[in-house]
C-alpha cells in the first residue's frame, strides 16, 4: 500500500480463521487503519486483496461484513430508525426486517425511546451505539471493529464489550483494532503487531507472549528492583514491577536473589508476560505515550 | 444486489429531500413571489390608469405652436389653452396658475417640444411630457386626412408571417415554444439543484459516513443512485413549479392582467423535441457529475464554493450567448458555445428550438455531452473513492487519478 511514493504497508499478509477473534495491534501511525481500509477497497492497494472464504471481497458482499470505522459518523439530520433501516437495506435486509431488528437493538442499548430522534440530537455515546447497531445489524460473518470502545464511558464500554462478546459466542469472526490490551487478552484468540507497516509479531496471544519473554513475574517490593542477569525489568513504578525471566533462570532463584539483597517482597506472582508490557517494549514508551 | 442498492439509495435520497422544509420553501417561494409580483403589477397598472384619467380631467396646460400642426380642438379637449407668449407660459407654471406649458417647435421632427411643468415627481412629470407628444401625434394624424392612412402612421400595423423550409410550411414561433421549455426546465433544475448536487457527496464526507457506506455499495453505484435521485427531485420540483405557474396563469388571465394564449396553436415537432430532451438529460448529467466530482475532491462545502461558482458561471454565461442566437446563429462565439460541453446545453437547446441547428449537429452535441459526462463520472467516482476518507484536506487529484483502478 503506497501513499504517493511512500510505502506505508509492506508485504503484509495474515489469516483470520472462521469464528476467531483477531487483534490488529500497533501504535498510532503503525498502519492498522490503513491496512483495514486497503483490505476493504476504500484505499486502492498497490497489490493484494481481501479474500473472504477464498473469494475476493466486493462491497456487494456486504451481507457478510460489518465494519465499524475509526472515523465515526452517520447522517446527522436523519432519524435513528431511518438511518438504521437505510443501512439495513444496503446490506440486503428487507425494510421490515431492518426495522424490526433496529427497534429490538435500540431497546437492548437503552435507546428504545429514541428511534424517531434525529441523530444530531443524540449524545456522542448514543450515536456510537447506533453506529455499532448499523455495523452488526445484518448478522455479519465477519466483523471489523476499528477502536470500538473509543469515546465510550466505562458503563457504555462494558455494554459494548458485552455485545461484542455476544457476537463472538454466536460464532462471528471478529477483527478488532484496539489499544485496550486487557480487552485483547480477554477476547482475542490471535493477534498481529504492526510497526511501520511491517508485521512485528503474529500468532496466538500465548505464542506472542512466549516470543517476548515467556514467563514473567509481577512483584510488589519496598524499593526499586536492582538490575540482574536473571531477569529483565519490564516495568517498575511505585513498588509495582514486572520482570521477564532470562533463559536458564527460574522464579524461585529470582525470589532468593531479591531476599538475599534484603528487599522486602510483599507479593510475588509468576505468570505470562502482559501484552501491555510487550506493546511498550515493541513501540517504546515515548512512541506509545 | 447492486441494482437493488441503487434503488435503495434513490428512494432514501428522494424521500429525505422531500421531507425537508428547505425543498418545499425553495420550490414554492420562487413561483409564489413571481405571482405576487405579477398581481401587484397588475393592480398597480389598474390603479395607475385610474389615477391617469383623474389627472387628465383636472389637468390644465398652456401651449404655443410654431409648427402649425397642433389641432386646436384636440389641445382644448386635453385641457389646453392656447397663448402667444412662451415667456408667459413659463411664468404661469412658476406662479402655479397652470400645470404645464408646451412650446411646440417649428419643426417637431427635428427639434424637441419644450415642456415646463409643476414638479410631480419623476414618474408623473414624465407623464406630462407624454401628454405633449400625444397631442402632437393625434394632431398629425388629423392632418393626414385620409382615415385609411391614419393606422399606417401609427405604430400598430398587423402582419401575418408564413415561413417555408424545403417547400414545406414551418410552424414558426409556435413550433419553437415546446422545445424552448427544455431550456427553462434545465435552468431551473440545475440552479435549484446545484447546491444539492455539490452536497451529495460532501455531506457524507463531512459526516464521516463514506467509509462505512463504501463497504456496502460500490462508489459508482452510490453515485449513480445519487444522480438519479437528484434528477427525480429536480423533476418533482419542476412539476411543482409548473403547476403553480399554470394556476397563476389561469388566475392572471381571469383577472385580465395578462393576455390569454391559445395553446392549440402550439406545434409539437418530434425531432427538435427528441433532441431537446436528449440535450436536457445530457446537460443535467454533465453538471451533476461535475459538481459531484468537485464535492468528492474537496473536504468541506466552504472549500468547494470556488469551483462551484465556476461551474455555475458556465451555466449563466450562455444566457447572454443565447440572446445572440436569435440574430447571429453563425457567430463563432455561438459555434464554440454550442459544442463546448458545459455551455452546450443552453445554447444548443436554444438553436435546436429555433430550428437553426441541423439534426446532425444536434446529434454531435448529444454525443459530446454524453461522452464528456461518462469521462467526468468516472473521474468523479475515482475522486469519491479516494476522497472519501480525506476528511480534513483537499484530495491530491494527481494521486487519485494516477492510481491503478481496482
Amino acid at each position: 500500500m503506497n501513499f504517493g511514493t511512500t510505502q506505508v504497508i509492506k508485504n503484509l499478509s495474515f489469516d483470520v480463521y472462521p469464528g476467531e477473534t483477531f487483534g490488529l495491534l500497533g501504535s498510532n501511525g503503525s498502519g492498522k487503519t490503513t491496512t483495514i481500509r486497503a483490505l476493504l477497497g476504500i484505499y486502492i492497494p498497490a497489490a493484494g486483496t481481501l479474500h473472504i472464504n477464498g473469494q475476493p471481497f466486493e462491497p456487494t458482499q456486504s451481507g457478510e461484513l460489518g465494519y465499524l470505522p475509526e472515523e465515526r459518523g452517520l447522517y446527522k439530520k436523519e432519524t435513528v430508525l431511518d438511518t438504521m433501516v437505510y443501512f439495513g437495506r444496503l446490506k440486503g435486509m428487507s425494510a421490515a426486517a431492518a426495522r424490526t431488528w433496529s427497534l429490538r437493538y435500540l431497546a437492548q442499548v437503552e435507546l428504545a425511546d429514541k428511534p424517531k430522534i434525529r441523530l444530531d440530537k443524540l449524545s456522542g455515546g448514543e450515536q456510537q451505539k447506533v453506529q455499532l447497531g448499523v455495523t452488526i445489524m445484518n448478522n455479519p460473518r465477519l466483523l471489523i471493529l476499528d477502536e470500538p470502545t473509543k469515546g465510550f464511558d466505562p458503563v457504555n464500554r462494558r455494554l459494548l464489550m458485552s455485545i461484542i462478546e455476544e457476537r463472538k459466542r454466536a460464532g462471528t469472526t471478529i477483527v478488532m483494532i484496539t489499544h485496550q490490551m486487557d480487552d485483547v487478552e480477554r477476547l482475542c484468540d490471535r493477534i498481529i503487531l504492526l510497526k511501520d507497516g511491517v508485521r512485528h509479531a503474529y500468532g496466538t496471544v500465548e505464542e506472542v507472549q512466549e516470543q517476548y519473554g515467556g514467563t514473567t513475574v509481577k512483584i510488589e517490593a519496598d524499593q526499586p528492583l536492582p538490575t540482574s542477569a536473571s531477569y529483565t525489568i519490564l516495568t517498575d513504578e511505585h513498588g509495582h514491577s514486572e520482570i521477564a525471566l532470562t533463559a536458564g533462570s527460574s522464579a524461585s532463584a529470582v525470589l532468593n536473589e531479591l531476599v538475599n539483597q534484603r528487599i522486602t517482597v510483599s507479593s510475588f506472582t509468576p505468570g505470562r508476560r502482559s501484552l501491555e508490557s510487550i506493546f511498550i517494549e515493541v513501540y517504546g514508551r515515548k512512541e506509545v505515550d | 444486489m447492486a441494482r437493488g442498492n441503487v434503488s435503495t439509495v434513490v428512494s432514501f435520497e428522494v424521500i429525505r429531500t422531500l421531507r425537508t422544509k428547505v425543498f418545499w420553501v425553495g420550490s414554492l417561494l420562487g413561483p409564489l413571489l413571481m405571482i405576487v409580483i405579477m398581481v401587484v403589477a397588475s393592480l398597480s397598472s389598474a390603479s395607475a390608469s385610474t389615477t391617469s384619467s383623474t389627472v387628465d380631467q383636472s389637468f390644465h396646460f398652456e401651449w404655443v405652436d410654431h409648427s402649425g400642426i397642433v389641432d386646436l380642438a384636440i389641445a382644448e379637449a386635453a385641457g389646453g389653452t392656447k397663448i402667444d407668449d412662451p415667456a408667459q407660459g413659463v411664468a404661469d407654471v412658476k406662479a402655479g396658475t397652470t400645470d404645464a406649458f408646451f412650446e411646440f417647435p417649428a419643426n417637431p421632427v427635428k427639434d424637441p417640444v419644450q415642456v415646463a411643468a409643476q414638479d410631480r415627481g419623476i414618474m408623473d412629470s414624465q407623464t406630462v411630457a407624454g401628454v405633449a407628444a400625444q397631442i402632437l401625434r393625434a394632431s398629425a394624424k388629423v392632418q393626414v386626412g385620409n382615415p385609411t392612412l391614419i393606422p399606417l402612421v401609427s405604430d400598430n400595423i398587423n402582419t401575418t408571417l408564413t415561413t417555408y423550409k424545403d417547400g414545406q410550411e414551418t410552424p414558426g414561433i409556435w413550433g419553437a415554444i415546446p422545445p424552448l421549455a427544455f431550456i427553462v426546465l434545465f435552468f431551473i433544475i440545475v440552479i435549484m439543484q446545484g447546491s444539492r448536487m455539490l452536497a451529495a457527496t460532501l455531506e457524507e464526507k463531512e459526516n464521516r459516513v463514506t467509509e462505512m457506506i463504501l463497504t456496502t455499495i460500490k462508489p459508482t453505484s452510490l453515485l449513480i443512485g445519487k444522480v438519479i435521485a437528484l434528477g427525480v427531485i429536480g423533476l418533482i420540483q419542476a412539476l411543482v413549479m409548473a403547476a403553480l405557474a399554470v394556476i397563476a396563469a389561469v388566475v392572471l388571465v381571469k383577472m385580465g392582467a395578462v393576455a390569454s394564449i391559445d395553446l392549440s396553436k402550439l406545434v409539437l415537432q418530434p425531432v427538435p423535441l427528441i433532441f431537446g430532451a436528449l440535450i436536457l438529460i445530457g446537460g443535467f448529467l454533465l453538471f451533476t457529475s461535475s459538481l459531484v466530482a468537485i464535492g468528492a475532491a474537496m473536504p468541506t462545502v466552504r472549500d468547494a464554493q470556488g469551483m462551484y461558482a465556476t461551474v455555475m458561471l458556465l451555466l449563466v454565461i450562455p444566457i447572454y450567448v443565447v440572446m445572440f442566437t436569435l440574430t447571429q446563429p453563425s457567430n463563432p462565439v455561438i459555434v464554440v458555445c454550442t459544442f463546448f460541453p458545459w455551455t452546450s446545453p443552453m445554447v444548443a437547446m436554444a438553436l435546436n428550438a429555433l430550428g437553426v441547428l441541423p439534426w446532425w449537429q444536434s446529434l454531435i452535441v448529444v454525443i459530446i455531452l454524453f461522452a464528456t459526462t461518462t469521462v467526468v463520472f468516472v473521474i468523479a467516482g475515482r475522486l469519491f473513492q479516494y476522497g472519501s476518507v480525506e476528511y480534513s484536506r483537499k484530495l491530491n487529484i494527481r494521486t487519485a487519478l494516477g492510481a491503478k483502478a481496482k
